[in-house]
């Protein structure tokens, strides 16, 4: 990893055998490293203090050398958990994973005291389902690993484990199924992972635009999700999953469009709900992104669109507004995506507060003072309401942002704009590829048994292929007569 | 990338070249130049496409998938081909910007009456510059989710039932033209075909397994039955004398929606039809492009986009000084009706050439070794 | 990868810099609904002689336009008024005077009074179906009485005239005994030689609108009309009847009924060309009307228990129907005007040429034209 030239200097070091001096020499400078000496049996052990965790040492340190002998001691050594190392890099490494470095003689071994941190297994904050599993992942990648395997009882789930950031050396574990995800590709994933060349990785949703294909996109080319079942079905799938230690989040890839608009629990209705919901999504998909946009073109330019009686209520709730409509939409717009970020930032009661407060300010004192026509307040409200139908986040933001960019072309070219912004956000898709593979899959290259099973949701006994996007060696999933 | 085109692609891409512009007037030059029961006329010239489809099939066949550009290069020496790869990529960008200017000249009807065409051209250029720069896969994928969009508003035609009625066909069949039969009229009507002659760039985007032919067969069939749907809903909603004066008679089916929610539906609608327009354009000038990358084959990446996008503008921005009402486009796709048979016609001689050229270069290798 | 940066910025620019124009361009254009006045209806007078701003000026071949522009409140309008010698003359002399910029997208109708429209309309529907904006579901309507007083006029229904003879003409059309006139179908029975147009009268009464009647043209000039009480009979002729309501009132002499009214009833017609006739063979036309509907009333000499006697009254409302059908016809042959259409069907059953030769009108009115009709009662009510 390190590459600089007075890193490799170190590096050369690295493959030295461990030893007491050189171990306190790297960390010094390291207040919180504790260095524990068992005088009656010679053992050295050193660790972070706040790594370790209180019943570890005690079992694996404490009660095993306090009172021993040097005989008794190296007799212990070598049975589990101790493991022996023969470099300085691995040691190293192990202590900085809270491990503690014991040392006896010349000789050095590592036990694992690091105590679980974080918060236990709860429900996902932003991806909540009302019937299905109710486990999330957390920000500790074993336990998110470990919840994986668990529903995955397979010896061909595979793991690769990468570690990315020079400094932060950022676990970060790619899944996949043997004889199910497409070789090439995990050979691809793989190369670009080790690719990376950067500092630090916080987050899974950093660590995907380090990797995507199409940095300067507003769409998001790779799933990440905070649902193990979720990601257990892209495995079956064929599809790779990707763990980054620090992050609740979990990415699969190859990921097309529509994938961001299914929802897990799609699968647990049955399959006309499941379908109608997916329906609804897409809905949900066309209102946000349009119909404040068509507002503004049809009470800008295209007033002859609008039915008479409706069109002299809105001429008259639009009569007292100063703006034009372009400027009043774009006013609305930024006020309900304040309230929104204003949501996201506060503490869950006061977010309540908020809301109540700005639909009371927006839905009746705009109206009423003039500042707005209360048809706009339906617009607006019902795209962000749309917005939020969408399961992913990640998503959800960019076609809000999107939004705003029709609104503008609608407010200078009316219809013409609207429909010259959706040419431009169907260029734009149409040039994402991830990993390879079309992120407009499975309309383009279009493939009826992959439309199945995302426009509708089609029963099971439909749905017997993996998707292909996932290139996947072994397509048939369900065998099952009908 | 080795992915293929597959057939159902191909067909989608030349249902959308093929559609443009010209289906809003088709109903009114089929009446004035094929006269009463005129379908049968569109049906008759869709044959004759076919032919020519064929014909690109021939080239296909003899040469072997070669690109037509490695057919032409293989007879004609390079130097006299380049003055006519130059003239043709012009010609074509020419006939991307006519386009793109009858679709806002239209528009222009409707609305924007006072808005320079330049500016929204400027627009449009900026679209086909976007779509240009992406590999063909690309343009092939935004096809696909174009012709989705477009193709739903068929859904629309059964709107029109109540007021349709079959006695308005008449029994006569091509009587009552403007000016008699004449090869000029039939042609009027033609090039609302033209576009599948542009199979011939994807020689090199395509296999076996593509099917190719069978696939522009499909797109040519699929683009007959909607012109058919519609010269049929024109036939039968208006009475014949009133077709021939209807400038665009689909824009005056359309106007004649109306929902509870929303009336007049005519310039959303005509809106939607920026994408089979703007796929006819960036073909057009992906015709070109894939032209010129034979005359500078070093050319810088994008730099040769750009060109034509800008040439595009300036030949948009010609027409719309030159003659803003006249239809500088029908002309254009006369001389393009003619290519799509001439290029063919020369090439197949060509192609046959080259295999004996081949032929007896192979002879000479096997003999030597 | 800095040249590719630099090349990405300066698309943005560039994108930037062609929004601005464009943003700056489109202003001209727009039509803020706020701020526009549209027209809803607009009427046209032929202008009297001594009317009008000069009196010097001659005022044959003028007409008088009357627009009303709906206010923001719905019981309101603006009415303009003016003489001119067309339409767009008429609309830049009031958006003179008024303080939005009136624009015609809105249109719903367009009234003539009989005087103008006896001259012909065609060269102001022409004027309208010119214009992008205007759709072509614009009702072409004949008024007869004082045009200027009842486009002012705010009734009960609801409140405008403009508001009201639209909401009015919807729902006699969806009865299918009035013709669907509007812009669209008047160009095409006009331009269609095998047709006349037809479109709806309207009258003031007392305190609402009433259809009274079917205007009849010759090409674009109006020739006479149907009577209100016949236009269901002249709707039956023109086509399908959808639910519609019919009011019998027998004749004493060769009837055993008084009256009765079928309900609900559909009415399906077939024209069917038995002679295209020539020389001095006038042609022959059978039109057969099947009629089915729900019996509510009735008064008269039958017993409508027995089944036989059910079948001597639908016998008896087929007579009735004929002999009203037949008076319809007369008046059109009368008038020569083919408002129901009779002349596609002959031009469909004879060579073009010779179809083109043919004086149409003259024809239809020498035409002999059988009307069947077949009446079927699908029930008389909830009372035995």
């Amino acid at each position: 990893m390190d590459k600089s030239g007075s890193a490799e200097a170190d590096a050369t070091a690295l493959t030295d055998r461990p030893s007491l001096q050189k171990i306190l020499e790297h960390f010094k400078d390291c207040s919180d490293m504790t260095r524990r000496s068992f005088s009656s049996c010679g053992v050295e052990a050193v660790y972070f203090t706040f790594l370790a965790g209180n019943d570890e040492l005690l079992r694996d340190l404490v009660l095993p050398f306090a009172d021993a002998d040097p005989q008794e001691a190296a007799s212990v050594l070598y049975r589990p958990p101790y493991c022996t190392v023969e470099t300085l890099g691995e040691c190293i490494e192990g202590i900085l994973n809270g491990h503690a470095a014991i040392f006896l003689e010349d000789r050095a071994w590592l036990a694992d005291v690091a105590r679980s941190v974080g918060r236990k297994i709860e429900q996902s904050e932003t991806e909540t389902v009302i019937a299905g599993p109710h486990d999330g992942f957390v920000e500790n990648w074993t336990e998110n690993l470990a919840v994986i395997r668990r529903r995955l009882k397979s010896a061909k789930l595979k793991t690769v484990m990468l570690s990315v950031g020079e400094v932060s050396k950022t676990k970060v574990v790619l899944l996949y199924l043997d004889g199910i995800a497409n070789p090439a590709l995990v050979d691809r994933m793989t190369r670009r992972v080790e690719s990376i060349e950067i500092d630090g990785v916080y987050d899974a949703n950093m660590f995907v635009q380090l990797i995507d294909e199409n940095p300067n996109s507003v769409f998001p080319q790779f799933m990440t999700t905070e649902r193990p079942d979720a990601v257990t079905s892209k495995l079956l799938g064929g599809r790779i999953a990707c763990i980054v230690d620090g992050s609740p989040s979990v990415f699969s890839t190859p990921t097309s469009f529509f994938d961001f608009f299914a929802s897990p629990d799609d699968y647990y209705q049955r399959w006309l709900l499941g379908t109608a919901l997916r329906m609804l999504r897409i809905l949900g998909f066309l209102i946000t992104i349009c119909f404040t946009a068509f507002y503004v073109a049809i009470t800008t330019f295209h007033y002859e669109m609008i039915p008479h009686t409706m069109l002299l209520n809105l001429t008259e709730s639009r009569s007292k507004v100063p703006f034009p409509p372009l400027i009043e939409a774009l006013l609305m717009e930024t006020t309900i995506e304040l309230l929104r970020e204003a949501g996201a930032r506060l503490p869950t009661k006061i977010g309540q507060t908020i809301g109540i407060v700005g639909g009371i300010v927006i839905g009746q004192a705009a109206v009423q003072a003039g500042f707005t026509s209360n048809i706009l307040i339906i617009a607006v409200a019902t795209s962000a309401i749309a917005s939020f139908v969408i399961p992913s986040y990640i998503m959800s933001a960019s076609l809000r942002l999107i939004r705003f960019g029709l609104i503008i072309l609608a407010g200078i070219l009316g219809n013409l704009g609207l429909m010259m912004g959706i040419a431009l956000v169907i260029i734009q898709l149409a040039g994402i590829t991830n990993l390879g593979a079309s992120y407009l899959t499975p309309v383009a290259p279009a493939n009826l048994a992959d439309a199945i099973d995302t426009f509708v949701r089609g029963p099971f006994y439909a749905l017997r292929k993996r998707p292909s996007i996932a290139q996947s060696p072994n397509p048939v999933k369900v065998k099952m007569k009908k | 990338m080795t992915e293929k085109l597959n057939v159902f692609h191909i067909a989608l891409l030349i249902y959308m070249i093929e559609l443009d512009i010209t289906i809003f007037s088709l109903s009114r030059v089929v009446a004035e130049n094929i006269g009463t029961n005129g379908w049968v006329g569109v049906i008759l010239l869709s044959a004759a496409a076919l032919v020519n489809i064929w014909m690109y099939r021939a080239v296909y066949v003899v040469g072997k998938g070669r690109s037509v550009h490695e057919i032409a290069e293989t007879v004609v020496p390079r130097a006299l081909l380049i003055p006519c790869y130059m003239a043709l990529s012009l010609f074509w960008i020419a006939v991307g910007a006519l386009v793109g200017k009858n679709f806002i000249t239209l528009y222009q009807m409707l609305s924007f009456r006072s808005t320079s065409e330049i500016m929204i051209f400027l627009f449009y250029c900026v679209l086909i510059y976007c779509l240009l720069v992406k590999d063909l896969y690309s343009i092939v994928k935004a096809t696909t989710v174009f012709f989705l969009i477009t193709f739903a508003l068929n859904i629309l035609a059964p709107y029109f039932s109540r007021d349709w009625s079959l006695t308005r066909f008449t029994t006569s069949f091509f009587q009552g033209t403007e000016k008699g039969h004449s090869l000029a009229g039939w042609t009027e009507v033609f090039i609302v075909n033209i576009g599948y002659e542009l199979c011939m760039f994807l020689f090199p985007y395509v296999d076996r397994k593509s099917k190719l032919f069978k696939g522009v067969v499909a797109g040519h069939l699929l683009n007959t039955s909607v012109q058919l749907l519609v010269v049929f809903i024109a036939f039968g909603f208006f009475s014949f004398q009133q077709l021939q004066v209807m400038e665009y008679p689909v824009l005056n089916t359309l106007e004649y929606f109306e929902f509870p929610f929303i009336n007049r539906i005519d310039n959303l609608i005509y809106c939607v039809f920026l994408f089979p327009n703007l796929v006819s354009s960036v073909m057009f000038c992906y015709a070109a492009l894939a032209t010129m990358r034979r005359v500078f084959p070093k050319a810088k990446p994008k730099l040769l986009e750009r060109g034509i996008a800008v040439v595009l503008f300036g030949a948009g921005c010609v027409s719309i000084a030159l003659n803003p009402f006249g239809n500088l486009l029908n002309n254009a796709y006369y001389l393009e009706t003619i290519l799509a048979f001439l290029i063919p016609a020369l090439l197949i001689p060509a192609a046959y050439r080259m295999r004996r050229k081949e032929r007896s270069a192979g002879h000479e290798e096997s003999g030597s070794g | 990868m800095r040249s590719r940066a630099a090349g990405k910025l300066s698309r943005f620019l560039a994108l930037l810099l062609a929004l601005l124009m464009l943003m700056m361009t489109g202003c001209s254009d727009q039509r803020i609904i706020e701020k526009i006045g549209f027209i809803r209806t607009i009427g046209l007078q032929a202008a009297a002689e001594d009317e009008g701003e000069e009196e010097e000026e001659e005022n044959t071949g003028k007409i008088k336009v009357t627009i009303s522009i709906p206010k923001t409140k719905e019981q309101d309008v603006i009415v303009y008024s003016t003489v001119s010698k067309t339409i767009r003359q008429a609309i830049k002399v009031f958006d003179l005077q008024n303080d939005r910029k009136i624009v015609n997208g809105q249109l719903r109708q367009i009234v003539f009074d009989t005087a103008l429209s006896r001259k012909g309309i065609w060269k102001y529907l022409d004027t309208l179906m010119r214009d992008g904006s205007v759709g072509n579901r614009v009702h072409v309507v004949i008024a007869e009485g004082d045009l200027n007083h009842m486009l002012s006029r705010n009734f009960e229904q609801s409140g405008p005239a403009g508001e009201y003879i639209d909401n009015l003409l919807r729902t006699e059309r969806r009865m299918g005994d009035v013709p669907d006139s509007n812009l669209y179908t008047f160009l095409r029975d006009y331009k269609d030689d095998g047709i006349e147009p037809s479109a709806s009268i309207l009258k003031e009464t007392g305190n609402s609108l009433i259809v009274n009647g079917i205007a009849l043209f010759q090409e674009d000039r109006y020739v006479g009309k149907i009577d209100a009480e016949e236009k269901i009979y002249f709707g039956m002729l023109l086509g399908n009847i959808r639910a519609g309501d019919m009011f019998l009132d027998y004749p004493d002499k060769d009837f055993v009924s008084e009256d009765s009214t079928l309900m609900r009833f559909n009415s399906s017609r077939k024209l069917k060309v038995l002679s295209v006739g020539g020389g001095a063979q006038p042609p022959k036309e059978k039109i057969s009307l099947k009629l089915t509907g729900t019996l509510l009333e009735y008064n008269g000499g039958l017993d409508l228990e027995s089944t036989a006697e059910r079948h001597q009254l639908e016998d008896e409302i087929e007579k009735f129907v004929q002999l009203k059908c037949e008076a319809v016809l007369a008046t059109m042959k009368e008038l020569k005007s083919d408002a129901i259409g009779v002349g596609q069907h002959v031009r469909n059953a004879m060579p073009y040429a010779a179809w083109k030769r043919l004086d149409w009108p003259e024809e239809f009115a020498r035409s002999q034209i059988e009307v069947h009709v077949d009446v079927h009662i699908k029930s008389f009510g909830k009372l035995q």
